[in-house]
């Protein structure tokens, strides 16, 4: 540990190897990629600070550089957990034409089965689908117009034969208060809190109804 | 006023000056690619980790039918994103998974890793923009990593198959060199490549090191700048929002909740190093404690929450740009140098192959390679007789401990981390009993390149199957006089 964990001061080059390179660069190479540098640096400062809440110059800078994060899948935010939030949850109703009962989806299931970034990918998929119906209800006034809950609509169609209709609906798993949970425990009868207890999830928020293709 | 506009450009320049220097030294020195072959396997991996969860709903997040599906991802697309997934059918959806996985594992390992930096990083960010809706902070990481790695194309500068490939070919060429070539300190024939096992400095692997260390610092800055919008960090509540979390723990930690200041330390803590990190984490006095707390930070959001267990380690295998490569060579080597002598057969063919392989997976030199058959066994180790060396490879560490034949290989491959492995599945119950039986019948049957005519060769209980060969070629220098000294101690002392 101590000093063996730093980086070993960089030497004077003549050690370089020859297979990487020069151990010196000539000066116009130094230019060349200090400049690649100097804008690449620039762009990753510009998309941090670009996302809200920012500043029209902000914005406005980070907005100069989208070709570039769009080329390089670079601009991201990396703004991580500001208030760690409730989580939501998609849950899509199946209407079947052939009078079988209602089938629903919950996104993500309860348990998936295989290693848990496989539930990750889809804790993904209802927030994006939540982002999107926000999007869609500022954009047109409409949450049913959202094209991501149209999309994941196809799909179940697609999966379910015989489904006239899908019906999207969001609703947010919270976090317990820890007075709650503290009055819980307190509780003899009860031994753990129960994270999935029904009164963490508000009440289903309608996204939109959609038909199935030829139904 | 002529006085006061005079100093302020002189001190303008040399400011600008300073800088000058001090951006060229930060960029432009040679640096260890070590750390940067590290965080190479670990994004390899983690890429083909992820490309293979996401294969087990393949058509679900990349087939045309996907939750969001090929057109709507198409027509939402700005005109410089791009993706390689929209040009696979579903009909080659499979074959094409199996085939980026494949190129993800040479990726990893560093094989033709300058073309295979290139290829993963297109893989995933093609992966990325072709299923934007099950994205997360894991893939932006893994995305910004095979990013500088494919750029500087350094990745495969250090514990890459390329440059294991590279000594490997060159020791067995040196194997077969006719006339043979032995080495210089009298310890016979000569196994190992003149390729330095170490890798050299090079700006390149600087660049790249640099740039992940920059990006870094951003990402805690900017994670943890935000957080200060957040009330539960300020008010101690957002490691409890987090552990009770119901979609996201993998335990039930609720317990919890009748500690309050234990959670609200935790969270004070969790911000205080995002905030500090881009600081603390340049001078090397605080580095150690910064990463300390790096590392105990994104493991207990991965055992707190298993979903985002790949996320830590992504951001831990980062965070190795700011380790020295001395200091992560010495995780894997002794502290005295070499740790091992291998007594192996000079003039069988086979034993200086395995040498050749073995030699060249060692860049540190763990390993001292000795030919029996030019040495007085008896200086390195009391114990041994020339008679026992010739019937197994022998190995005696700076303990003076000594083991032989697979036993010896089992001791070799707890050394090299190559064969760690092997070293683990060697210790598996009834593993050794075979492989001591395997090991003496190879043995027992090696060619060797004399024809064996002497007391010391004469040993063997059986004939070889082969013809004993003279190659001819000059013998090799005698040194096991007893009067003579030990080139083993000669070579220490010139060392």
């Amino acid at each position: 540990m101590g000093r063996g964990l730093a980086r070993t001061k960089p030497s004077d080059g003549r050690g370089a190897d020859p297979a990487a390179g020069s151990g010196v660069w000539p000066a116009w190479q130094k230019r060349l990629v200090g400049a690649a540098l100097a804008f690449h640096l620039a762009a990753l400062f510009a998309g941090a600070i670009g996302s809200e809440p920012s500043s029209p110059l902000e914005q406005r800078l980070a907005r100069f550089f989208t070709p570039y994060f769009d080329l390089a899948d670079l601009g991201y935010s990396y703004r991580f957990y500001v208030e760690p939030p409730a989580t939501p949850i998609a849950i899509a109703t199946l209407h079947f034409e052939d009078g079988r009962p209602e089938q629903k989806i919950r996104i993500p299931e309860r348990v998936v089965a295989g290693p848990p970034l496989r539930r990750q990918r889809q804790l993904a998929l209802a927030h994006a689908l939540l982002l999107d119906a926000q999007d869609a209800r500022t954009t047109t006034g409409r949450s049913s117009q959202s094209r991501l809950a149209r999309s994941f609509a196809d799909r179940l169609c697609r999966l379910y034969p015989g489904c006239g209709q899908v019906t999207w609906q969001i609703t947010l798993h919270q976090i317990p208060d820890r007075g709650d949970v503290i009055e819980a425990l307190d509780t003899p009868s009860v031994g753990r809190f129960d994270l999935f207890d029904e009164s963490l999830f508000t009440t289903p928020e309608w996204v939109g109804d959609f038909p199935c293709a030829g139904s | 006023m002529r006085r006061l506009l005079g100093d302020a450009v002189l001190h303008t320049t040399r400011v600008w000056h300073d800088l000058k220097s001090g951006l060229d030294g930060f960029f432009f020195a040679p640096a260890d690619p070590t750390a940067l072959g590290l965080i190479r396997i670990i994004t390899g991996l983690l890429a083909f980790w992820s490309l293979f969860v996401l294969g087990l709903d393949l058509e679900a997040y990349l087939g045309r039918g996907s939750w969001a599906s090929a057109d709507l991802v198409w027509h939402a697309q700005r005109p410089l994103q791009w993706s390689i997934w929209f040009l696979v059918p579903d009909a080659l959806l499979r074959p094409a998974w199996v085939a980026c996985l494949g190129v993800l594992a040479l990726f990893a390992a560093g094989a033709f890793s300058r073309v295979t930096a290139v290829l993963a990083w297109v893989i995933i960010v093609s992966t990325v923009r072709r299923s934007p809706a099950s994205v997360f902070g894991f893939d932006q990481v893994l995305s910004m990593l095979l990013f500088y790695l494919a750029v500087t194309g350094a990745s495969g500068q250090s514990v890459s198959f390329d440059r294991f490939w590279k000594r490997w070919r060159q020791a067995r060429a040196i194997t077969l060199a006719r006339p043979p070539r032995y080495r210089p300190d009298g310890l016979g024939r000569q196994v190992e490549p003149t390729i330095p096992g170490k890798p050299r400095p090079s700006i390149s692997a600087n660049l790249t090191i640099r740039l992940i260390q920059l990006h870094l610092a951003l990402i805690y800055a900017t994670a943890g700048l935000a957080k200060l919008q957040g009330v539960s960090w300020w008010n101690g509540e957002a490691t409890w929002r987090i552990i009770a979390a119901g979609e996201f723990v993998g335990f039930n930690l609720t317990a919890l909740a009748r500690w309050p200041n234990l959670l609200a330390a935790l969270t004070h803590l969790s911000l205080a190093l995002e905030l500090l990190y881009p600081v603390l984490i340049w001078p090397w006095r605080t580095r150690p404690f910064v990463l300390l707390g790096v590392v105990a930070l994104h493991a207990g959001i991965g055992i707190v929450n298993p979903g985002l267990a790949e996320f830590g380690v992504a951001m831990l295998g980062a965070n190795l740009a700011f380790v020295s490569g001395r200091y992560l060579r010495s995780l894997a080597t002794a502290s005295e140098q070499p740790a091992l002598r291998v007594l192996f057969d000079g003039a069988c063919p086979r034993c200086r192959g395995w040498m050749a392989l073995l030699a060249a997976s060692d860049p540190d030199q763990i390993l001292e390679p000795v030919d029996l058959t030019a040495v007085d066994v008896r200086k390195i180790h009391p114990t041994l007789t020339p008679e026992a060396c010739m019937e197994a490879m022998h190995v005696v560490d700076t303990q003076g401990r000594v083991a032989s034949g697979f036993d010896a290989f089992r001791t070799i491959a707890g050394w090299l981390p190559l064969y760690w492995p092997f070293a683990a599945f060697g210790h598996v119950p009834g593993v050794a009993v075979v492989g001591r039986i395997g090991y003496n019948r190879i043995a027992a049957s090696r060619p060797r390149d004399v024809a064996c005519n002497d007391d010391v060769c004469g040993i063997h209980s059986r004939p070889s199957p082969k013809p004993l060969r003279d190659r001819g070629g000059p013998h090799p220098p005698k040194s096991t006089s007893s009067t003579q000294e030990d080139p083993l101690r000669r070579r220490a002392a010139d060392d």
